[in-house]
């Protein structure tokens, strides 16, 4: 039998748990979870998710593939392998919104089939290109006539607070909500937000009265629980009206930022198109991974040429978003991701465990790392070399762009400062390359000193 | 400043007044928001009653509509025999 491997992430509901055997994703479903998953599929509610794109596919395997443990599980389900796991935190404002969205639509179609989700965790929901889908199958039980929203809390933090940062403050929610995996709590903002703000009825009360309640003791709290009796219609509204707020809300003052507008002013090189039409028609890659995306140019360029998912990294908020929109109204199987590249997702949570690195996801069968290189080598001072490996690490083929000193964009990145970068020459670049990769391709961009470089390992024995 | 501080605990107790409804996972709610869905309970539940009580008063009324509107003709169907004896 091939090695069972229980997922880091998969800890917390003791109802089932997630394993990877080879490249398949299984799923137990425990004794203590069978009732309310039996309950649950017979209501019609997961088929109707499934075939409406909302929830991820499941199947249901033979309990022998998992051995041991699944002979102790009720079910085992099989899920679709999805072309990269990201987090929260790497979202942009429209990402979560979206998520957000999914979520509270699926409470309100879970209620309509006698069903309710045991939490509201932002980590259960995940992209297919801009299309957000919910993954645990595990989230959804029976509901209680009178029961109030359990994951009321969790929503608020992983989803709105984050939202209401960015929105309110212009605040991009991304490093706080790295530094606190389980969202911004209603607290925090409270303190950051303006009197005007926390004056409007929905703020007074989801973050500023959730926050002063918040304070009470939780024995209190556990007199007053089983004497909630929210109607079901009060439990629909509470979550409608939230469902009202967040399609309203919009980054804060939409204000350009450095490199949205670059795109617009700069068109691409034609020939750098062509390289990349060229490169994605050759290596015929399934996920291309576009470090430094932009509004998302190369990524369409490569999902036109063949590419089955491309994903965007970028720490331009700007960019992002606008790449964010431009994949969804085109329907682009691409998602643009919130990444400083030179300091990347860590792995973190539970015993450093829950939540993957970015090296540690990161399985591209192709990267573009076009106009990059000098943004982290010099205005970064990544050593050339080490840049150069890290790249080569991520995927087995790509584009690079090399930028020389000489050009007008790595000048404006000199300008303020000493160049101190004596490494950083074309002769070291494709040195640097030379030594783990070999170099299908070379391109002079006309009319500059640039250099497209097509590497491949593919045939390199290490 | 001490009603303000006060006023959301008075209002969840009185919001609280249904029989329970137990059946809860392993997420905790945290108390805020138990707090909070106490209150927007409770006002879920007036709302309920009220417009349970506004059916009803609306009941009320079209009955006396229709009372009113047929009674012609149970007046001219009541009368008949009466006129005919």
């Amino acid at each position: 039998m091939n090695d069972v491997m229980q997922n880091p992430a998969s800890f917390r509901d003791p109802r089932g748990s997630i394993y990877q055997v080879d490249q398949r994703i299984l799923r137990t479903v425990m004794p203590v979870a069978a009732a309310d998953f039996d309950f649950v599929r017979s209501s019609g509610l997961i088929e109707k998710l499934i075939n409406s794109g909302k929830l991820i596919a499941e199947q249901q395997v033979d309990n022998t593939i998992l051995g041991e443990v699944g002979q102790s599980a009720s079910y085992v389900l099989e899920h679709p392998r999805l072309a990269l796991i990201s987090y929260p935190y790497e979202w942009t404002f429209a990402a979560l919104k979206a998520a957000a969205l999914l979520q509270l639509d699926i409470i309100l179609e879970a209620l309509d089939h006698g069903v309710m989700l045991t939490d509201a965790s932002a980590y259960n929901i995940q992209f297919q290109g801009t299309q957000p889908i919910f993954i645990d199958h595990l989230a959804f039980r029976r509901y209680q006539p009178g029961e109030i929203w359990q994951g009321h809390r969790q929503f608020c933090e992983q989803f709105l607070n984050p939202l209401l940062l960015q929105a309110y403050l212009g605040v991009p929610f991304n490093h706080h909500y790295r530094g606190a995996l389980e969202g911004i709590t209603a607290a925090t903002l409270k303190k950051l937000l303006p009197f005007y703000r926390k004056i409007i009825p929905k703020v007074f009360l989801h973050v500023v009265l959730q926050s002063s309640l918040q304070k009470t003791s939780s024995s209190d709290a556990v007199k007053v629980l089983p004497k909630i009796n929210m109607p079901l219609d009060g439990l629909r509204n509470l979550v409608k009206g939230l469902r009202r707020w967040i399609s309203g809300l919009h980054p804060h003052k939409i204000t350009v930022s450095t490199w949205q507008n670059y795109a617009q002013e700069h068109t691409a090189p034609t020939q750098k198109l062509a390289l990349v039409t060229e490169f994605i028609k050759t290596v015929q890659p399934n996920i291309v991974y576009d470090l430094g995306c932009n509004t998302g140019i190369y990524a369409k360029t490569a999902l036109q040429a063949g590419a089955n998912n491309v994903f965007g990294f970028d720490g331009d908020h700007g960019a992002l978003e606008q790449a964010f929109n431009n994949a969804k109204s085109e329907q682009l199987n691409f998602l643009p991701l919130v990444m400083d590249l030179v300091d990347p997702s860590p792995a973190q949570g539970w015993a450093n465990l829950e939540r993957q690195s970015f090296t540690q996801r990161a399985k591209a069968d192709a990267l573009f790392a076009l106009a990059l290189v000098h943004h982290l080598a010099i205005g970064k001072n990544i050593p050339l070399s080490q840049l150069i490996n890290w790249l080569l690490d991520i995927a087995p083929q790509g584009l690079l762009e090399f930028v020389p000193k000489s050009d007008p964009m790595v000048q404006e990145l000199l300008r303020l400062r000493e160049d101190i970068f004596a490494d950083y020459t074309e002769d070291n670049f494709l040195q640097c390359i030379k030594q783990r990769a070999e170099i299908v391709k070379q391109v002079r961009v006309v009319g500059s000193e640039r250099m497209l470089v097509w590497y491949s390992k593919k045939n390199i024995k290490m | 400043m001490h009603i303000s501080k006060y006023l959301p605990y008075c209002l969840v107790f009185t919001a609280i007044y249904l029989i329970s409804a137990p059946a809860y996972a392993y997420l905790d709610p945290g108390t805020g928001s138990v707090l909070l869905q106490g209150l927007l309970a409770g006002f879920a539940g007036v709302i309920a009653v009220l417009k349970l009580y506004w059916r009803r008063v609306k009941q009320f009324f079209w009955d006396v509509k229709n009372k009113i509107c047929s009674k012609p003709m149970t007046e001219n169907s009541d009368n008949r025999p009466s006129n005919n004896p």
